[in-house]
């Protein structure tokens, strides 16, 4: 069979070719360019002032103050890789992964609301679960992962999700669902198509940037057969638009983008072979990338988070320590600026985080925070085995605080969530302008950058 | 429960592929069959029932790990299916051949690229980048001149396709290609290398050239 076709067939074929690529072209016409990124509280004015009271907790090094509490509140599960908004009221609202362990098919997308003073977590919620998300997406999924939640230019909620259907963690596409009323109920999920190759090794931790167009851009990473970062520019419809890869940044993950005006930014990422934080900038407002970079900074193979403040200063979140994530500490410096040598503001610690934990040791260690923090008996026994279950091996455990999400209020308070051995997200509320005091025991382990 | 008409599109591509597939392993030597009409049909409405406690319909669990088909892989499952229905011919050798080529050098060029290999991502050009669409251009133009017409069809298909946003994608390259066609298109270009290489081999032994077909 000659696949030629004759007479008017073959003028309609023609017709069809012309038509094809002239309305293609048009399509590419209509592409609006790339703009400036907005520039995080340009406007330092729009958010309330706030007399904030001294906090009730010391840091380990006792050099500052701050208000922790829990968010998750199910006992016995595994939870892991929370984010947080604010929202209209003030409130904030948190988002994380929970369920029997990480990757298994119970795992569910949850959710919880501060009351008024921003200090108390109300009951969690599911948001999506396996079955919800194969429904939505006409499709087979097999794990959900890492939520982020981030307000929109138009003023809407946008949840971005990593979820698998093929394998492990490299076979992870992004889907995202919309909220118009403040996370309270959700669009039906739609997925993001990121990659040629079967939509697979997308992944989503960091918070997303916006800019002057109304276009998100969201910072992702890709596994499969490399590991890179690269932001994706999301257009207010939800669909990609664009996508820009961060040039050397093989072997590195989880990019955190710091807007430091509309032109520039600078991008840290997890070091996916554990040596050091990995580091770039822009000064073309993301349309390219400067080759990464190794910071002062190491990195043990784990998340960190980053947020501009109102007051000109960018901060970073992270463990700080070269081999493991027993430390979670803030970095903080001036806006577009380096933060190499600066030093670190420990926000939780293990006592000694070379050494691993006696299986004893560590069961009090938790038994004493989650009672001083409410849990009942009960609560307590189901969130040590937990943690027990995902973190000790023989007679020891290491102990976690990890994946961190960082957030500034329009009160002003810092707001730090991170997963806490695993079993809890914990919350920490900081004045970021509080007075240092003289450190009083500072752990040793922690380098300082340099 | 009625699927959106990206997801609709998506599982029905899928689907066809797959009941072509069927047909094409059914008739493989014998020619269409009644019965293997009927096997085939089966096989397109057996993938609608739902099942599992999503209640989704078979293609769904294939579409979770195929991933949404081109629509040039579609597209060519459908003229295979209607050209055995038909009884017709197959599609000249020399169409197929560059076809093939044109694939495997598309997956070539694409997948590499997309997935790490250097720091520039060719999957970048799908999202509305003038060189992919002058590139597919001077393409079909060529194919055109030469006398082939699917390629340039394909090529319109998709086109047609991505501006009206038929799939979930908002990128040309993935109407125009999919891992599952690069296969394809791959080993026929290296099943063609390898009978022509044969042949070569035993017409330099028995001292004559091989024709170049």
């Amino acid at each position: 069979m000659n696949f030629k076709p004759s007479g008017a067939l073959e003028r309609l074929a023609a017709a069809l070719l012309v038509l094809a690529f002239a309305l293609a072209g048009w399509k590419i016409l209509q592409r609006p360019p790339a703009s400036p990124f907005v520039v995080p509280f340009a406007d330092a004015s729009q958010g309330p002032s706030r007399i904030h009271p001294p906090a009730q907790q010391r840091s380990p090094d006792g050099r500052f103050r701050f208000d922790a509490q829990f968010v998750s509140s199910s006992p016995g599960q595994a939870v892991h890789a929370a984010s947080l908004v604010e929202l209209r009221d003030g409130r904030l609202r948190a988002v994380w992964f929970s369920g029997s362990r990480e990757g298994a098919g119970d795992v569910t997308i949850q959710s919880a609301v501060t009351d008024a003073t921003g200090l108390r977590w109300g009951a969690e919620s599911t948001l999506f679960d396996r079955q919800a998300l194969q429904q939505g997406l006409w499709r087979y999924v097999k794990k959900l992962g890492n939520p982020v939640i981030a307000r929109a230019p138009d003023g809407s909620l946008n949840l971005w999700m990593v979820n698998v259907s093929l394998g492990g963690w490299a076979g992870s596409s992004i889907t995202w669902a919309r909220s118009t009323d403040e996370g309270a109920s959700w669009s039906a999920p739609r997925r993001l198509v990121t990659s040629p190759f079967l939509n697979i090794s997308t992944l989503v931790k960091g918070t997303p940037v916006i800019f002057e167009s109304g276009e998100t851009g969201l910072p992702v990473y890709h596994e499969f057969v490399a590991k890179f970062g690269e932001v994706l520019r999301i257009s207010s419809q939800g669909q990609v638009v664009d996508k820009v890869r961060i040039p050397g940044s093989r072997t590195s993950l989880q990019p955190v983008v710091l807007v430091s005006g509309p032109q520039t930014a600078q991008v840290y990422m997890r070091s996916g072979n554990a040596t050091a934080l990995m580091a770039s900038s822009t000064t073309d407002a993301g349309k390219t990338w400067l080759p990464a970079h190794a910071s002062a900074w190491p990195n043990p193979d784990s998340a960190l988070a980053g947020t501009m403040t109102n007051s000109g200063t960018q901060w970073l979140a992270l463990n700080p320590a070269p081999r493991n994530r027993e430390t979670m500490a803030l970095l903080q410096t001036a806006a577009g600026g380096s933060f190499d040598g600066v030093t670190p503001w420990i926000v939780e610690s293990s006592a000694n985080p070379q050494a691993r934990t006696s299986m004893g040791d560590y069961e009090r260690l938790l038994t004493q925070e989650l009672k001083a923090r409410g849990a009942s008996d009960g609560e307590v026994q189901a969130y040590v085995a937990s943690a027990r279950r995902q973190l000790c091996g023989g007679q020891s455990c290491s102990q976690e605080f990890s994946y961190p999400y960082l957030l500034q209020s329009r009160d002003g308070y810092l707001h730090l969530v991170y997963t806490w051995h695993r079993t809890r997200i914990k919350h920490v509320r900081l004045d970021p302008l509080q007075t240092l005091e003289a450190a009083q025991a500072a752990p040793g382990h922690v380098s300082s950058g340099k | 429960m009625f699927p959106p008409a990206n997801d609709l599109i998506a599982l029905l591509g899928i689907n066809l592929v797959l009941s072509a597939g069927c047909l094409r392993l059914l008739n493989w030597r014998h020619g269409v069959t009644p019965w293997g009409k009927w096997a085939s049909a089966a096989v397109f409405l057996l993938l609608w029932c739902p099942v599992g406690p999503a209640r989704l319909p078979l293609v769904a669990y294939v579409r979770g790990i195929s991933s949404d088909l081109s629509i040039s892989l579609v597209a060519i499952a459908c003229l295979g299916m209607y050209r055995r229905l038909r009884g017709m011919a197959p599609v000249a050798q020399h169409e197929r051949m560059v076809l093939s080529l044109a694939f495997a050098a598309g997956a070539l060029f694409l997948y590499p690229l997309a997935l790490g290999w250097g720091d520039w991502d060719a999957y970048r050009l799908g999202w509305g980048s003038p060189a992919l669409w002058a590139a597919l251009l001077a393409l079909s133009l060529a194919c055109w001149a030469g006398g082939l017409r699917l390629l340039p069809m394909l090529v319109a298909l998709a086109l047609l396709a991505w501006v009206a946003g038929a799939l979930e994608s908002t990128n040309l390259w993935d109407y125009l290609i999919d891992p599952w066609l690069a296969l394809a298109a791959i080993f026929q270009c290296l099943k063609s290398a390898i009978v022509w290489g044969l042949a070569r081999l035993r017409a330099v032994r028995h001292g004559a050239m091989p024709s170049s077909a």
